[in-house]
């Protein structure tokens, strides 16, 4: 396989979305491409929410089981490949979090932190310089405890009640500070 | 934001829980703005992964993707209890039922009163048997553990397990916040009895949870569970 720069150049995007619409019709080689490239990045995701090496392989798992029988509904239009890979990750981590019967109340989030692999050929930068910026732009303009819960919720994968039970403050504080946190998000990231 | 489109950004964020999560999910799927809205939520704040560093997960996981994959038809039937565990153990009837009959037809000395010397009439109650059963609809009692207390033995019956080359089945006894505890490996389509030691007896308790993991061949290397678990069920009273 061709190495590949370690950033998501648009080439490296390109050949991520022609190996999943290879997979989508039934290409197993390509399937091992995707988990060349992805697979470590999707492990970090699936690590920092569950905070657990064995419990993070098994979600790697299903989602790549997964993709290989479902990997059609990527639909190409609406997120970059990387983006959709990763936000089904996170997602697959965090139903396997709330079903486990040793779920806990929420991973801290540095417990992950620290022990970063960045090999070549392997996507780590998802999101092109300009996007990111912008969000970095937007979140920073947000209140300090409006951007915490918002933060948390998405590195930690918690829900409004463990967000709530993790900083000791009342459930419809914690709402509205998210809700409207996330307003002001969309705002300013479409102004 | 309308209620709609904040209720979107909340189930982008895996922020719901109860009612509000199902009335989420309901929209997702029966509503195409919906279901866009949520998308472009996940979109926006895709730039955040960029700050989760990338780690490699262990060398054997692509391997065990492939056995998976490789497995489809047979043992997508073992992989697919998993994620089924939840509602069979909400219901266990009938699997209870069957391991109740195989350990009544399989270990008939251990549940008879011995011949000689008849218990006294004064004896205290021996303690329940426990059984699991590990299943799920379309195999129920897939796997039955059958633990008999007074004998201090483990009956396990594997009717509905696949061979697989190169991989076994390993039993689990899982005690509550605790870590697991290997009871062995499970030979596909056959009844074994194990004498379980004394100091492990303890953990035999109601509620506790027995799972089955597929692992390589001998059993895990590690002395805890290194693949996937294919089902588990947890210990009740007779």
């Amino acid at each position: 396989m061709a190495t590949v720069s370690a950033s998501s150049s648009t080439s490296d995007i390109e050949q991520l979305r022609a190996a999943l619409e290879a997979v989508a019709a039934g290409d197993r080689a390509a399937l091992r491409i995707v988990y060349q490239r992805t697979s470590a990045k999707l492990f970090g995701i699936c690590l920092r929410i569950l905070g657990d090496r064995m419990e993070a392989e098994d979600a790697l798992q299903e989602v790549y089981v997964s993709l290989w029988r479902r990997a059609g509904s990527y639909d190409p239009s609406r997120a970059s490949p990387i983006t959709w890979l990763a936000t089904f990750a996170r997602n697959r981590a965090i139903d396997r979090l709330r079903s486990s019967s040793r779920a806990r109340s929420g991973v801290d989030v540095r417990e992950a932190d620290g022990i970063a692999d960045h090999r070549a050929g392997v996507f780590d930068a998802l999101s092109d310089e300009q996007e990111r910026q912008r969000l970095n732009t937007c979140i920073d303009q947000l209140e300090e405890r409006q951007r915490g819960a918002i933060r948390t919720a998405f590195f930690g994968g918690l829900t409004y009640a463990q967000l709530a039970a993790r900083d000791g403050t009342p459930l419809g504080t914690v709402k509205s500070w998210v809700r409207r946190g996330l307003a002001q998000l969309k705002s300013c990231l479409e102004s | 934001m309308t209620e709609r489109e904040l209720l979107a950004a909340e189930h982008a964020l895996r922020l719901l829980e109860g009612e509000e999560l199902l009335e989420a999910r309901r929209l997702q799927a029966g509503d195409p703005a919906f279901a866009a809205e949520v998308a472009t939520w996940e979109a926006r704040l895709g730039p955040l992964f960029d700050q989760i560093n990338p780690i490699e997960p262990g060398p054997e996981l692509w391997e065990r993707i492939e056995r998976a994959l490789n497995g489809d038809g047979q043992s997508a039937r073992i992989l697919k209890m998993r994620h089924k565990v939840r509602r069979w153990q909400a219901a266990t009837g009938l699997a209870t039922a069957a391991a109740i009959a195989l350990a009544l037809l399989a270990v008939p000395p251990l549940l008879r009163p011995p011949a000689a010397p008849p218990s006294p009439p004064t004896a205290p109650a021996p303690a329940p048997v426990l059984i699991a059963s590990l299943g799920d609809e379309s195999a129920p009692g897939a796997v039955a553990v059958t633990f008999v207390p007074a004998a201090g033995e483990l009956l396990v019956t594997s009717s509905a397990i696949e061979e697989q080359a190169d991989r076994d089945h390993e039993l689990w006894i899982i005690p509550a916040g605790g870590s697991p505890i290997s009871l062995g490996i499970v030979p596909a389509g056959e009844s074994v009895k194990r004498r379980i030691a004394p100091t492990l007896r303890g953990q035999f308790r109601s509620g506790a949870t027995i799972a089955l993991s597929r692992e390589p061949s001998g059993g895990s290397p590690t002395g805890q569970p290194t693949g996937p678990i294919l089902a588990t069920g947890s210990l009740q009273s007779v």
